[in-house]
C-alpha cells in the first residue's frame, strides 16, 4: 500500500517535471548550505582535537591563571616554578611530570628580525620522552636539542621553506640570533605534527633558561598519570599538593589543571557556537523552500480537483487522499534532499581546496559522517511533509459532489 | 501602463493563497538580508563613534607582540625620545598585566593597568580610554594603593558580591581602597580591569618599566602628521632598520580601518548566507508564474486571438511578478527593520552600551524595495517569455 503511494507520487511529480524541479532546487539549495556549514564545523572541530589530542588522553595539563589568551604562561600573575614541578612529581597517581617553557623570542637571521615561538626541552630523559611523544614528529635534518646542548637550537619545518619570515631558508649549521644571543642550529624537523610544532624553536632548557634570563619558571607543567582511569584523582591530588605549597585556599586558586579534553571542549563551544549561528541563518533558506513546497502542492490540489472527486466516487478514503499528497511533498523533499546532500558535500570539498590553497593544509578539512548525510534526508522529508500536510488535508476534506463538479 | 498593473493585482488577488505563499517566500529573504545589513550598519557607526572618542589626534605605539606578550618591551627611554619628536604635544605610557584580586572567598585573575600619576598624561589616558568614573572619583596624582574597578565589578560578573566605592579589595597581596566606579564600556575585556597608581603598579610588580603601549597627541590635531616622525625616532632610539621594527605605530585611523576591514568580511559572510533564502524564494516566484502561465494559457490564446501582440502578453506577466516581488520587499523591509530594532534595544540591555544599533537609511529602505522589484521580474522572465510565444491556435485548444 505504502509502496503504492510512493509511485503514485513518483507519476505525478514526473508529470510536472518543471514545478517540481524548481521547488526541488528550492529545498536542495537550503540543504547544500546546512551540510556544507556543518560538515566545515565538525572538520573544525577535528582539527582541533588532533592538534590537543596529541598530548594523550593519559595527561594533565597544570598552567598559572592569567587575564590573557594565547599560549599558556604568559603575562601571569603567579608563574609555576621548578618547585611547583617536584611537587607535581612527587603528586599520587602521577607517573611522570616534565615542565615546559613557551615564550616569544626576538630571532634575527638573514638581517631580518621577527617573533617567533621559542620552546624548551626538558633535561631529564623521561621528561623529552614525554615531550617528543607530545610533538610527535622526527628531526627531517640533524637532531633535537639535548642536555648540555648551549646555545643550540633544532627549529620547526617552516623555517626551512623560502617564504618564511626571514625570507631565506635556514639550514643546520647556519647561525642565527635569539634575544640578541648567537645561536647555532643543530636540526630541523620533518613537516608533520602540529601547526604550532612547524613554527617552533626548539631549545634545551638550561640553554633557554639563560638566553631569556629566567632561572625558575615554567610557562605550563605536562604530567602523565598512572593511568586513564585515575585521571581525575590524579587531578585532584595535584591540586591539593599546588594548594598547600602555593599557600592558597580551595576555590581560590591561581592555577589550572585540565585535561586535554577540558581544553578540547573549550574550544568546541566557540566553534559550535558560530556554525549554528550560521546554520540558523541558512536554515532560513530550508523554511523558504518549505514554503515553496506548500505552494507547488495547494496548486497540485487545486488543478487536480476533478481527480480527487473520482477517486472519492470510486470509494477512496479522507485517509488515502491524505496519504498521496503527503506522500508526494515528502518526496519533493526527499529529493531535494538528495541532490542537497551531494552538492553540500562537493561544496564543502571546494571549500577546503580553496582554504588549504590560501592558508595551508591541515587547517580546513571537512567531515561529512554518515549522521549528518541521514538526518539531512530525513529532515528534507520532514520539511516536505510538514510542507504538504495543509494542502493534503484540504484534498482530503473536498466534497466528492462538488470536486466532480469542477 | 496602469492597466497593466490593474490587471496583475486582479489576477494575483485571484490565487490569494498561493501568492500570499510566494510574496513570503521572498519577504523571508528580504527580511534577513536588512536586518543583518542594518544591524552591520549600525555597528560600524558605534565603533566609528567609539573611535572618534579615541581622538584622531593620537597615535599609538606597541610593541610587535606575539600572543600578547612582548620579547623587547617598550621603555621609558622610548617614552623620553617620542616625546621629544616636533609635533608631540604630550605622551605617556600604559602598563597592564594579569593580576590576582581577591575579594569575599574568591579569587580572580583580570587585567591591572596604571594609570599616570602626572595630571596631563592621567588626562590623556583617562580620554583615550575612556576611564571616567560613575560612582566615586577618578584616580589622582596623590594617590597610593587606591583603584579604580571596572563596571563588571558592580554586577556579579567575576566576584558573587559586588564592589562598592569605599571597599577594600586585595590587589597581588596588596590592599587597596576603591575610589572609583568606570563607566560601563560594554566588553568583558574593558569592563574587569582595575586601574592603579603607575607608581604602586610598578611596586606591585616589582620590576623594570615596561610599557604595553604608548599614547602619543599631536600638537596639529593630526595624528597623521607625527606617526611617521614617531616611527623613526624609535627605530633610532631602539637600533632597528626599517622594516625590522620591534614595534608598531598606528594612529586612530589605521585601527579602525583594520576594525571596519574584519566587520565588513564578517557581514558579507552573514549577508551572502541570508542571501540564499533571497535565491530559493525567487525561484519560487519563477515556480509561481510558469503555474500561472499554464493555468492561463487558455486566456492567453484569447487574448491573442483578439488581437494582443506578444510584448502585451509578456508585460502583463512581468508585471504581475514584479509586483509579487515588490510586495514582498515591502514586507521585508518593514519586518526587517523591527527586527533590527528589537536586536539592537535587546543588545543595549544586555551590554549597556550603544556600539550596537539599529541604521536606516533611505537608500536602505529603497534598495530593499527595488530588490524585491527586480527579483520579481527576473524571476518572471522565463515564464512571461513562455506565454508571450505561445502559439494562439495552440493555447486555445488546450484543456
Amino acid at each position: 500500500m505504502r509502496l503504492e503511494y510512493a509511485k503514485l507520487g513518483l507519476k505525478n511529480l514526473r508529470h510536472r517535471q518543471l514545478r517540481s524541479w524548481l521547488t526541488m532546487i528550492g529545498i536542495f539549495i537550503g540543504i547544500a548550505t546546512v551540510v556544507s556549514l556543518i560538515a566545515l564545523g565538525a572538520g573544525l572541530k577535528a582539527a582541533i582535537a588532533s592538534q590537543f589530542g596529541a598530548l594523550g588522553n593519559d595527561r594533565l595539563v597544570i598552567s598559572a591563571k592569567s587575564a590573557t589568551f594565547g599560549p599558556p604562561g604568559q603575562d601571569v600573575a603567579a608563574p609555576l616554578t621548578k618547585a611547583d614541578l617536584k611537587v607535581v612529581e612527587r603528586s599520587q597517581y602521577v607517573k611522570t611530570a616534565t615542565g615546559r617553557l613557551l615564550q616569544p623570542a626576538q630571532v634575527e637571521f638573514n638581517d631580518k628580525k621577527a617573533v617567533v615561538f621559542a620552546a624548551s626541552m626538558p633535561e631529564d630523559a623521561e621528561g623529552r620522552a614525554l615531550v617528543l611523544e607530545v610533538l610527535n614528529v622526527d628531526t627531517a635534518e640533524g637532531r633535537y636539542p639535548e642536555s648540555g646542548d648551549r646555545l643550540r637550537a633544532t627549529i620547526g619545518s617552516k623555517y626551512a621553506t623560502k617564504d618564511n619570515v626571514f625570507e631565506k631558508p635556514i639550514r643546520v649549521g647556519d647561525t642565527v640570533y635569539i634575544q640578541g644571543k648567537k645561536i647555532e642550529i643543530i636540526g630541523i624537523l620533518d613537516s608533520g605534527g602540529s601547526e604550532q610544532t612547524k613554527d617552533a624553536f626548539l631549545m634545551d632548557e638550561d640553554a633557554m633558561r639563560e638566553v631569556f634570563d629566567n632561572p625558575e619558571e615554567y610557562s605550563v607543567i605536562v604530567a602523565q598519570v598512572t593511568s586513564v582511569d585515575d585521571m581525575d584523582f590524579a587531578a585532584e591530588a595535584i591540586a591539593k599538593n599546588l594548594r598547600s605549597s602555593r599557600g592558597v585556599d580551595e576555590r581560590k586558586e591561581d592555577f589550572t589543571v585540565e585535561t586535554a579534553q577540558d581544553i578540547i571542549n573549550s574550544f568546541n563551544t566557540i566553534i559550535m557556537g558560530v556554525t549554528a549561528f550560521l546554520v540558523g541563518i541558512a536554515a532560513i533558506s530550508l523554511l523558504v523552500g518549505g514554503i515553496g513546497i506548500m505552494n507547488t502542492m495547494y496548486t497540485a490540489v487545486l488543478e487536480r480537483t476533478k481527480e480527487i472527486g473520482i477517486m472519492k466516487a470510486v470509494g477512496a478514503t479522507n485517509e488515502a487522499i491524505l496519504s498521496i499528497f503527503l506522500f508526494e511533498s515528502g518526496m519533493l523533499g526527499l529529493a531535494g534532499g538528495l541532490i542537497g546532500v551531494l552538492l553540500g558535500f562537493l561544496f564543502s570539498q571546494l571549500v577546503v581546496f580553496a582554504g588549504s590553497a590560501a592558508l595551508g593544509p591541515g587547517i580546513l578539512s571537512a567531515n561529512i559522517s554518515w549522521q549528518l548525510i541521514l538526518s539531512a534526508l530525513g529532515f528534507s522529508f520532514t520539511v516536505g511533509a510538514v510542507a504538504g500536510t495543509l494542502p493534503a488535508y484540504e484534498a482530503s476534506k473536498l466534497q466528492p459532489v462538488e470536486a466532480l463538479r469542477e | 501602463m496602469k492597466e497593466y498593473l490593474s490587471l496583475a493585482w486582479e489576477n494575483l488577488s485571484h490565487r490569494k493563497k498561493r501568492a500570499w505563499l510566494t510574496i513570503i517566500g521572498i519577504f523571508i529573504g528580504i527580511m534577513a538580508v536588512i536586518a543583518l545589513v542594518s544591524l552591520g550598519q549600525g555597528l560600524k557607526k558605534g565603533v566609528n563613534e567609539e573611535f572618534e572618542k579615541l581622538g584622531v589626534d593620537k597615535v599609538f605605539v606597541q610593541p610587535a607582540n606575539l600572543f600578547g606578550n612582548a620579547p623587547t618591551p617598550l621603555t621609558e627611554d622610548d617614552l623620553d625620545r617620542v616625546r621629544g619628536v616636533r609635533g608631540v604635544a604630550e605622551a605617556t605610557g600604559v602598563q597592564y598585566g594579569s593580576g590576582k584580586v581577591e575579594w569575599g572567598d574568591e579569587i580572580n585573575f583580570p587585567y591591572i593597568v596604571s594609570s599616570p600619576s602626572d595630571d596631563t598624561e592621567r588626562a590623556l589616558l583617562s580620554q583615550t580610554w575612556q576611564l571616567e568614573v560613575v560612582a566615586g572619583r577618578e584616580l589622582e596624582s596623590q594617590d597610593q594603593f587606591k583603584a579604580v574597578v571596572g563596571f563588571d565589578y558592580t554586577r556579579r560578573e567575576l566576584f558573587q558580591d559586588t564592589i562598592q566605592v569605599g571597599d577594600r579589595i586585595t590587589v597581588n597581596n596588596a590592599t587597596f581602597t576603591v575610589v572609583g566606579i568606570r563607566k560601563r564600556i560594554g566588553n568583558a575585556m574593558d569592563d574587569q580591569q582595575v586601574i592603579i597608581p603607575e607608581d604602586t603598579y610598578n611596586e606591585l610588580f616589582a620590576g623594570e618599566v615596561e610599557y604595553d603601549m604608548l599614547i602619543i597627541r599631536a600638537a596639529s590635531g593630526n595624528g597623521n602628521d607625527i606617526a611617521k616622525p614617531v616611527e623613526r625616532a624609535l627605530q633610532s632610539e631602539r637600533d632597528v632598520k626599517p622594516g625590522d621594527e620591534d614595534f608598531s605605530v598606528s594612529t586612530a585611523e589605521d585601527i579602525q580601518q583594520s576594525v571596519e576591514q574584519v566587520l565588513g568580511i564578517i557581514q558579507i559572510v552573514l549577508t551572502g548566507v541570508a542571501a540564499i533564502s533571497l535565491l530559493v524564494g525567487t525561484v519560487g516566484i519563477t515556480n509561481t508564474m510558469y503555474t500561472a502561465v499554464l493555468e492561463r494559457t487558455k486566456e492567453i490564446g484569447i487574448m491573442k486571438a483578439v488581437g494582443a501582440t506578444n510584448n502585451a502578453i509578456l508585460s502583463i506577466f512581468l508585471f504581475e511578478s514584479a509586483m509579487l516581488g515588490l510586495i514582498g520587499g515591502i514586507v521585508g523591509v518593514v519586518l526587517g527593520l523591527a527586527i533590527s530594532f528589537g536586536v539592537a534595544a535587546a543588545a543595549q540591555h544586555a551590554l549597556g552600551t550603544s556600539i550596537i544599533q539599529a541604521y536606516v537609511s533611505w537608500w536602505l529602505i529603497l534598495g530593499g524595495l527595488l530588490f524585491g522589484t527586480v527579483i520579481g521580474s527576473l524571476a518572471g522572465y522565463l515564464p512571461a517569455r513562455q506565454a508571450a510565444h505561445m502559439k494562439p491556435v495552440d493555447s486555445l485548444r488546450y484543456e
